[in-house]
């Protein structure tokens, strides 16, 4: 057996902060399997390891899931195994984790096996320009080194500058351990798998001694009171324990808006929006980071590297984001190919998976206070010319005025039920129509119904008019340039970020969200695609009688049967089978 | 067994590490930026050319005016190419190959890297496959400036991968002068390497730089509202440890289970419901610097509602299933979907008893009728949808050859009530006023243990068996777990009209057609509303059997047109005292 190369399982994972000694226990997301339950997504518990004195683990599965000891959460503690490529034969390569077994018939040992750590914290110093004010944490473990190892991060300074944190007043970022395997088997978990785990710190806010007490904007988010007053209830900042930073740094000083290099928004730091906007020079104990495999097998060596980031608690845990980082990252790197008949079933998969998201988050959203927020916005910042052509970007937003994007989201019958703006009560009733909207649609066979059935009534083109166009690709921004002078502009396939109408809400979906450049947020350029062609696109020739379902302009020229027909096709073909076995 | 999806980004990124909980994988973080998070997605941008770093500096408020445009851009930051892996510096290869890449970094080594070195720069021009960006805009003077950072941000994230090439214009900027220019060419970054992880360009600490420091203070202050998923804005309370809750885990208690409340909210206890604006909301919640010791005090939320510690799972629970197909059928046509049809005429027909605020002139009686005819009208319109899952119940269990013969629909209202288990005792379908006696008869109606539930609980249970193909058993727990709904709907309806007389809220209405011509001529258009409604249902559901899709969208358009007709008319009769006796009742 000949080891080729090595690489981390997951290759990226996220820790969650919590105060408890005690890490969260394993599950997995489910449908609800209770009568009850319409099949609405659950956790259940899934095996858990719990790291013993020794180093070693132990598999259980819990029967329930525990979230909090006492009055600390418990945190979010991902492994890692180590992997390798390994040549089994001359054209045979194959991926398997490496077990003690395998380590010594590749000729390794663990003491040949080097894991570096390195996490940090450069919030304040992205601030302030400074790398004095960064903290980062180092550790090196050798692989039979299965002790917990505390990350102490400190401030990295030349001579001279001021460090943030000292070197003898560090801030815990976590720990590290490297899992002593054990060549035993249990509940199907080879106990032998080389594994190492990241434990995040305890979520403790840090300050200088200077960071006591101080009086909080009793404001909504995004608004400063009058740099001359300081109302507001006052709280303590930092326990008296962690006021331990050096209160001469920059960071100390700190003062948004000097410099047009803030992050933005830049008011998201204790001291914002409270008097002159001065720093309190308070940081956390979030990180990210590396952790490298070394390993040297018969004088190679090979590399392995992952990734942590070590943030806040998941408090919603069974709701999902429907575009999520890997969302983010499938647009940016993996090219759509097209909806093709022989992974229409991938894709109706992914539809309905992305419809059961969407589902999961607008459950646990106040869509009335959102959709306020919005429109203020649109009315205060820049006003569209037109703001009631549809979809309208003012007060109407999402009423019965709305037409017909409003009476195509929620049907007739109910539309009469939505008080128009200036009556009371519009609030209760759009957390009610949110969760009739989108319940119903967790269910694939309602999804695909609504899709590409009798939809409710409505057209493929009303329901493509719903959702809101991702942004265009570079080449298609780059080719809109000359129609932006146009100030009625508005594009039904993209949205352009130099394009004012594009800048403003409205009531496609999804609505009144905010986007990483505060724009309205909309699918991402991957998934709208998807979802689009996948309702354009499919559609038997056969059944065609009318022309609300002929393919609307740019679907692709390939017909095949609709999954809902393709369905009934299959089910049908099985039946008969059966029928003919039955004779 | 389960549709839930793992995410495809590449193979590895799906392998679900044992130990792990699923909130520790990438596709629970949101996408997005804004502070609070585990990651701000617009930091692998800054490195998006490789060899150079940029800071978008942007206006605090992106609609906000331009005070300052000359400052704001894709501005370098700085060269760091000596140890970025996609430039091969680092490797010290002595035969540099005649590559973009070994250009590029011979422009960084050379002059090109001397002069970005010094002084202000920003990205002017971006160029890709023939097409090019000037990131500069008109202002209302009519003068050319530069575009937002942001702006500039969401152009450059959406350049296309290698192989495509990328050229920059880079330009050396003071105030409105252009004092010097570069140009180089290269490609977008690859994020992740063929390993899935993110490419080590990026240094420990990066990718959280941005976000809030400390993260609790945008726990408290964000107002994005794109991570309801992981930071939830309402919820239901905790149900106390003494109670029992309903079958689909909702509190018996019909105000809990009705009333959302704001999650961030100070008082943990409190179980007031939330306000549909920020700033009605904000005085009740935790404040910025209270988060930073309270952040572990706030619940941990399941199904939608907060516990304290422990989250018992869901287990299956058993139903007794019906013998055969045909059986299940019979049930359906016979019993269930005729119930569901008669209930929803019912219900439309006691919500337009109901008087509108207008009618009743009292600021508290305003806010229960609003409250109950909303409540109603939902209610029924559900209903309507669960006739239409029990005809699609059928059809498909034809579509699967699971029962003979051919699908026709089932549009005929039942006789009589089922406000007890047994059938014998149910009262004849009344065409009755929302009485208090009747919306008794309602919630028993819907009963989790009445008949109707327990009656689709064995449906859900005939469903589930293997033969039946799985999506179909979906449709029927999904109607099960709406009749909890409306058993609560209906309780807090009369939680909400308990103080008040009948006669305060409801209209003088008769069913039955009026004597006065007028009347008649409207009253008799709304029964030619209502044929048409169920005769364009008909069609539909016969249409969608056929699987004649487009047929079945024009029938279902027409029966939600004339629904519609068919309830402004029945206002207007209501108003007059005059109700509508529905044909055959």
């Amino acid at each position: 057996m000949l080891i080729k190369d090595v690489f981390f399982l997951p290759p990226m994972a996220i820790a969650r902060v919590g105060g408890s000694d005690i890490p969260l226990e394993s599950f997995e997301w489910a449908e609800d399997p209770s009568i009850h339950g319409a099949s609405k997504t659950v956790i259940e518990p899934a095996i858990t390891l719990e790291v013993g004195q020794d180093g070693s683990v132990r598999p259980y599965l819990p029967s329930v899931i525990r979230f909090r000891d006492g009055d600390k959460l418990r945190p979010t503690a991902p492994f890692y195994e180590l992997w390798a490529i390994v040549q089994v034969d001359v054209d045979d390569y194959r991926e398997m984790p490496i077990t003690l077994d395998l380590l010594e018939k590749a000729g390794g040992k663990l003491s040949d096996i080097h894991y570096r750590v390195t996490v940090a914290n450069l919030k304040a110093s992205r601030r302030t320009g400074e790398a004095a004010c960064s903290f980062i944490a180092r550790a090196d473990v050798r692989g039979n080194d299965h002790k917990k190892q505390k990350l102490l991060a400190i401030s990295p300074h030349t001579s001279g500058q001021q460090p943030l944190v000292l070197a003898d007043k560090p801030i815990p970022l976590g720990d590290f351990q490297v899992i002593r395997p054990i060549k035993v088997t249990e509940m199907g978990v080879d106990l032998s798998v080389l594994r190492v785990r990241f434990t995040p710190a305890k979520g403790e806010v840090y300050g200088t001694p200077k960071t006591i007490t101080g009086p909080a904007s009793p404001l909504p988010p995004g608004d400063a009171l009058p740099a001359v007053t300081e109302r507001g209830r006052i709280h303590e900042i930092v326990p008296e324990k962690n006021r331990i930073l050096n209160p001469n740094t920059s960071w100390s000083t700190y003062i948004m808006e000097v410099s047009p290099l803030d992050p933005q928004p830049c008011d998201s730091y204790d001291g914002a929006n409270v008097g002159n906007s001065q720093s309190w020079g308070v940081v956390d104990d979030s990180c990210d980071g590396v952790i490298e495999a070394s390993l040297i097998i018969n004088g190679k060596r090979f590399m392995a590297q992952a990734r942590v980031f070590s943030g806040p608690p998941d408090y919603a845990p069974d709701r999902r984001p429907f575009y999520a980082v890997t969302d983010d990252l499938a647009d940016r790197d993996q090219q759509l190919e097209g909806l093709k008949e022989k992974t229409l079933e991938e894709t109706e998969a992914d539809i309905a998976d992305l419809f059961r998201r969407v589902w999961e988050t607008s459950s646990l959203a106040n869509l009335p206070a959102t959709r306020r927020r919005a429109l203020l916005e649109n009315r205060i910042n820049a006003p569209a010319p037109n703001p009631d052509l549809p979809p309208t970007t003012g007060p109407n937003s999402m009423t019965q005025v709305d037409a017909p994007y409003f009476q195509d989201l929620i049907g007739d019958e109910l539309t009469a039920e939505v008080p128009k703006p200036e009556k009371k009560q519009v609030e209760v009733n759009y957390l009610d129509l949110a969760k009739r909207a989108h319940e119903e649609l967790i269910d694939i066979d309602n999804l695909l119904y609504f899709l590409h059935g009798d939809g409710g009534g409505r057209s493929k083109q009303h329901i493509i008019k719903l959702i809101r166009p991702a942004f265009g690709s570079f080449a298609e921004l780059a080719d809109n340039t000359d129609r932006l002078e146009d100030e009625n502009y508005k594009n039904d396939k993209f949205r352009d970020p130099r394009a004012h109408r594009d800048s403003l809400q409205d009531m496609r979906m999804p609505p009144y969200m905010r986007d990483s450049d505060e724009m309205p947020l909309s699918l991402n350029r991957r998934q709208y695609t998807q979802l689009i062609e996948f309702i354009k696109s499919p559609f038997d020739l056969e059944q065609e009688t009318a022309s609300d379902s002929a393919p609307v302009e740019g679907s692709t020229e390939k017909k095949y049967p609709l999954p809902i027909q393709r369905r009934a096709k299959k089910l049908k073909k099985k039946a008969e089978k059966s029928e003919q076995e039955e004779k | 067994m389960s549709k839930l999806k793992p995410y495809n980004l590449t193979a590895r990124n799906n392998y679900k590490v044992v130990g792990n909980p699923a909130i520790s994988r990438l596709e629970d973080s949101p996408g997005n930026c804004y502070p609070g998070l585990e990651l701000d997605v617009r930091n692998l941008d800054r490195r998006f050319f490789p060899g150079l770093v940029f800071e978008f500096a942007a206006k605090d408020d992106i609609l906000a005016p331009d005070t300052q445009p000359w400052l704001y851009g894709a501005k370098l930051l700085y060269l760091d190419y000596q140890q970025d892996p996609e430039l091969g510096y680092y490797k010290d290869d002595p035969q540099v190959e005649d590559t973009v890449a070994s250009h590029l970094l011979a422009d960084y080594m050379g002059d090109k890297g001397s002069k970005l070195s010094d002084g202000d720069w920003y990205i002017d021009t971006v160029y890709q496959d023939n097409h090019s960006i000037s990131l500069y805009q008109t202002d209302k003077n009519n003068q050319k400036i530069p575009l937002d950072g942001l702006v500039i941000w969401r152009i450059i994230r959406n350049l296309a991968p290698k192989p495509k090439l990328v050229k920059l214009l880079l330009v050396q900027r003071k105030d409105d002068k252009i004092l010097d220019s570069v140009t180089l060419t290269g490609w977008r970054r690859t994020f992740l390497d063929e390993k899935g992880v993110l490419s080590v360009a990026y240094q420990p600490g990066e990718m959280t730089q941005s976000l809030c420091s400390p993260w609790q203070h945008d726990f408290r202050d964000c107002g994005c509202h794109y991570w309801a998923s992981n930071h939830p804005d309402v919820v239901y309370p905790q149900i106390s440890l003494t109670s029992t809750p309903l079958p689909d885990g909702e509190s018996a208690n019909p105000i809990l289970a009705n009333t959302l409340v704001d999650w961030l909210r100070s008082d943990r206890s409190s179980t007031a419901a939330a306000y549909g604006t920020i700033p009605e909301n904000r005085p009740f919640q935790m404040d910025h610097f209270e988060a930073n010791h309270r952040w572990q005090d706030l619940n941990i939320v399941l199904e939608n509602r907060e516990i304290d510690s422990l989250y018992i799972p869901r287990s299956s629970n058993k139903a007794n299933p019906y013998s055969s197909p045909e059986e299940l059928a019979e049930v359906l046509s016979k019993q269930l979907i005729p119930l569901e049809m008669m209930l929803a005429l019912e219900y439309l027909y006691s919500r337009f008893s109901v008087k509108t605020p207008d009618e009743v002139n009292d600021p508290l009686l305003d806010e229960s009728v609003n409250l109950t005819r909303h409540n109603i009208m939902v209610i029924a319109s559900s209903e309507m949808l669960h006739m239409r899952w029990g005809n699609q119940i059928l059809w498909e269990l034809y579509e699967a050859g699971l029962l003979k013969g051919s699908y026709s629909p089932v549009l005929v209202p039942a006789q009589k009530i089922p406000i007890t288990k047994d059938p014998n005792t149910w009262p004849n379908r009344s065409l009755s006023p929302l009485t208090k006696q009747i919306l008794d008869d309602y919630i028993k109606v819907e009963h989790p243990e009445g008949f109707i539930d327990t009656t689709y609980s064995r449906v859900v249970a005939t469903l589930s068996l293997p033969i039946y193909p799985k999506h179909i058993s979906e449709l029927a727990s999904r109607i099960v777990t709406d009749g909890i709904q409306h058993y609560n709907h209906f309780r807090e309806i009369k939680l909400s009209l308990k103080p008040y007389e009948e006669k305060d809220y409801l209209r003088n209405i008769t069913p039955g057609r009026p004597e006065d011509p007028e009347d008649q001529k409207i009253y008799d258009q709304a029964l030619e509303h209502y044929g048409q409604v169920i005769g364009n249902l008909y069609k539909a559901y016969s249409a969608d059997y056929r699987k004649d899709l487009a047929m079945a969208t024009r029938h279902i358009a027409k029966a939600r047109g004339e629904m519609v007709e068919l309830s402004e008319l029945a206002e207007t009769l209501a108003r007059k005292g005059i109700g509508i006796k529905w044909p055959g009742w």
